[in-house]
């Protein structure tokens, strides 16, 4: 049973709209960081706001 | 002729037999032990004896107070002029029966022993 | 996945100096056989040690450190022991090694605190940082999850627990199954996204509010934002105390049930005194009763012969009186016939008697005559009636044969309360110190906890209820904001939209895949199962909620309640199940898990063994497997047999079987 699959699959059924790739790096955060709650929870607002910068609309010219 | 006995009594063994039969809680009084071992005796058959070395228990207005026992004994043994001497006999060789009976079985019921004791009496 | 490949210990328990147990690369079973107390639990607790630092002897009880050190060594002055484990995973090569060392300046160390605790782990040949080591180790075997790799036979009980809901075990047994199959990473996903969106709402609402533009409707939505947040932290807290007050019901509710129990058994101990107390009163009557008897048995011992005597004396007197009667016939007969034959007239009819007739009376007379003597010369009749008399008055009612009855009866009722003596003392003991006011208090804890519950319950509803309105506010807000804001706010909406998006993601995710792992883990466990178990009529296993597994009958019933041989049978199918599905995978360690498997089980338990995990290591003792068994059973799959032999009471040592 893969869970990685599974957050996969049901992000093409009903959230298409969000990267994969964000995807796979918030549940490989929260694998790596399953006993450091902190260190996962700034992992992954760090991973968003790197998302967010790579994205045209939000880089800086 | 010999002069009949005024008291009834019990050699020490029988004696130890009679407390024995007391401590199972059957009878109220030792008398009723003492006509009880008589009766059983008497049942028995047993040859005439004697028993030296009793100890007076009872006076016979006590253990007789109806003159049952004497006119009973009498009947019986029409042959014996001396019936409490008789009844003294009885009562003592009924008590060494049942004390030899509760030797071979400590745990005796009496009333297994009373099913012993009842002889079959032949019918005319 | 996990691959233990080498336990080496260093005068660790009874084993003095180095010893080692070495597994092979390939998957299949090691059998490590030893007596009891020999050190087959400690072999697993040395594993255990190297991993998390704990050693735990039967029952869950940890072991103080400092009782753990080799006692022959001990002796001769040498304390403290290491443990080294090395395994792989993923390609790497891990040594890890922990140890308990004398403190220098202590000689003859007396607790914990006289020694120093060490561990250090290398990955690949290199060693890693302390803080670094914890967390790989974590990652590689979090303890939460041991229980699925590391266990002995009452553990396997526990799962039983996975039955019961509202159990505090099976909470907890419940958390260590989803932290195994990765349900964590979801939920943990999805707290963090939900702080994530919160956060990125709270950004959204102060670049509105530094925005002109947008100044009234940030101020708004940071309000809205503030008093949510003081809201799902009331939530939060209503929900602990509701959490807090259901264990308090059901604590409760456990300790009125065995108080309840316990009332039982009082009212049952007060009948039974009640009832002794009859038979007693029964039993005395009717000794009085044969003591009355008995005084007149005597004489139904002499009946029989008392009424042949007095049968006898009463024919003796009979025949005397008809003699008697007789003989005075005769005389008045003879008498008359002299006064005939003097007077020459019948005295009857006074008629002359002729000559010939005279001649006729004369010639009979000597028949009549001499028979004056009397019959009874002795006058015995008197003394026979006497006798007689004296003979009835021997009546007895008293048959032996109702003595013997009220005997019988006696010794009946002696039996019955001899039973009810015996069950009142386990009675009284069992309620020995039970305390009514304690039961009312508990009815009456009980009871608050239930009403506190509904309470809180309609609390948390009403909460709820503001929580739905306010966020309906709160997303009105934004979409006024996603208008009004334009591209000044469009990072943060960003950050909002997709924050939000990824915690929905999350959120569902965890029920999809905890609905998928149930299937699957039950679809699993049934196969294992019917591999392992010897019925017939079984035909799957059904998961509830909490993991737990229920036996389903060919007919369709669940089997509700089960032996403790067949809760093991369950439980290595969970375990089996779980291996297949975690996403943490590693090897099985058994501690003498056969015990309430009979050898029909254990035989099918053996052979199943290569498929319920990669890597097995199984320790027990011989009469709980026999080595031929086993090789039978697993063929290939057995791939090193170890027997730990006893060298004295203190020194086991392991050695290969070749």
């Amino acid at each position: 049973m893969d869970l990685l699959a599974t957050i996969l699959e049901l992000r093409r059924k009903q959230f298409a709209h969000l990267p994969e790739d964000l995807v796979k790096d918030i549940v490989r955060i929260e694998i790596d960081y399953a006993e450091d709650r902190s260190e996962a929870l700034k992992r992954v607002e760090q991973a968003l706001e790197r998302y967010l910068n790579s994205l045209p609309e939000n880089k800086s010219c | 002729m010999t002069e009949d006995k005024k008291t009834i009594g019990l050699t020490p063994e029988n004696r130890s037999v009679m407390e024995q039969i007391m401590e199972k809680g059957f009878f109220r009084d030792q008398k009723d032990a003492a006509l009880l071992a008589m009766a059983y005796a008497i049942n028995k058959e047993v040859s005439p004896g004697n028993f030296e070395g009793t100890n007076t228990i009872w006076n016979v207005g006590s253990l007789d107070p109806e003159g049952e026992v004497r006119s009973l004994v009498g009947n019986l043994f029409p042959d014996v002029n001396t019936p409490y001497r008789l009844a003294e006999y009885l009562i003592n060789a009924g008590l060494a029966l049942m004390g030899s009976e509760m030797a071979t079985d400590p745990g005796l019921d009496l009333t297994d022993f009373l099913e012993k004791a009842q002889a079959s009496f032949p019918s005319k | 996945m996990l691959r233990i490949r080498s336990v080496r210990v260093s005068d660790f328990g009874p084993f003095k100096g180095e010893q080692r147990i070495d597994l092979p690369k390939e998957d299949g079973v090691v059998i490590v056989y030893g007596e009891n107390m020999r050190g087959k639990t400690t072999l697993l607790n040395a594993i255990r040690y190297a991993l998390f630092g704990r050693v735990l002897t039967r029952g869950s009880v940890e072991i103080q450190l400092h009782q753990l050190g080799n006692w022959e060594s001990a002796a001769h002055g040498k304390y403290g022991f290491h443990v080294v484990l090395v395994f792989e995973q993923n390609g790497d090569t891990y040594e890890l090694t922990r140890e308990c060392r004398i403190r220098p300046g202590v000689s003859k160390p007396a607790s914990n605190a006289d020694y120093i605790e060490e561990s250090f782990l290398t990955k690949n040949g290199s060693a890693m940082g302390p803080q670094e080591a914890v967390l790989e180790l974590s990652r590689i075997m979090p303890e939460t999850v041991s229980r699925f790799f590391l266990f002995d036979g009452e553990l396997l009980q526990q799962y039983e627990e996975l039955l019961r809901s509202e159990s505090e075990m099976g909470r907890q047994i419940k958390e260590a199954i989803e932290r195994i199959l990765g349900v964590p990473v979801l939920t943990n996903g999805r707290a963090d996204l939900g702080q994530v969106h919160k956060q990125a709402q709270n950004q959204e609402a102060k670049a509105a509010q530094r925005n002109q533009k947008t100044q009234q409707l940030g101020n708004l939505h940071a309000e809205l934002l503030g008093r949510r947040e003081a809201m799902q932290q009331e939530s939060t807290r209503l929900r602990q105390e509701l959490d807090r007050l259901k264990g308090t019901k059901t604590a409760k509710e456990e300790q009125a049930k065995k108080q309840e129990m316990l009332r039982g058994l009082l009212a049952q101990r007060e009948r039974l005194q009640e009832e002794i107390n009859s038979l007693d009163r029964k039993i005395l009557e009717k000794e009085e009763k044969r003591k009355n008897l008995l005084t007149s048995s005597w004489r139904s011992l002499l009946a029989p012969r008392i009424k042949a005597l007095r049968e006898d004396v009463e024919e003796q007197l009979q025949l005397l009186r008809e003699e008697s009667t007789r003989r005075f016939v005769r005389a008045e007969t003879a008498e008359a016939l002299r006064k005939a034959l003097s007077t020459g007239r019948c005295s009857l009819c006074e008629q002359s008697i002729s000559g010939e007739a005279k001649q006729h009376l004369q010639n009979r007379l000597p028949e009549f005559e001499g028979t004056r003597q009397s019959v009874d010369p002795d006058n015995r009749i008197p003394s026979l009636e006497k006798q007689v008399s004296e003979l009835r008055r021997y009546q007895t009612d008293a048959s032996i044969g109702v003595i013997q009855e009220v005997s019988t009866s006696i010794r009946d009722f002696r039996v019955t309360k001899a039973t009810s003596e015996d069950r009142f003392r386990e009675l009284k003991e069992q309620t020995a110190g039970l305390d009514e006011s304690e039961v009312r208090r508990t009815y009456a804890e009980y009871e608050k906890a239930v009403q506190e519950i509904v309470i809180v319950e309609n609390g948390l509803k009403a909460q709820d209820a503001a929580l739905a309105e306010i966020d309906g506010n709160i997303s009105r807000i934004e979409s006024e904001l996603d208008k009004k804001g334009g591209s000044d706010l469009q990072k943060e909406r960003k950050r909002r939209e997709i924050a939000e998006a990824l915690r929905g993601l999350f959120e569902e995710g965890v029920k999809v895949y905890r609905d998928l792992l149930r299937i699957k883990v039950e679809k699993d466990a049934t196969a294992l199962f019917l591999e392992l178990t010897s019925e017939p009529d079984y035909a799957s296993l059904s998961i509830n909620s909490s993991y737990g597994l229920t036996i389903v009958h060919n007919d369709g019933n669940m089997i509700p309640v089960r032996s403790a041989g067949a809760e093991h049978v369950v439980a290595l199918s969970l375990m089996g199940s779980l291996q297949k599905n975690a996403p943490l995978r590693g090897p099985i360690i058994m501690d003498s898990p056969f015990g309430r498997l009979d050898s029909l089980h254990t035989r099918r338990v053996i052979h199943a063994l290569p498929n319920m995990a990669g890597q097995v290591l199984l320790f027990v003792y011989e009469s709980e497997i026999e080595p031929k068994l086993a090789r039978n059973e697993l063929k290939g799959a057995l791939r090193a047999e170890y027997r730990i032999e006893r060298h004295s009471a203190r020194y086991s040592k392991v050695e290969k079987v070749v």
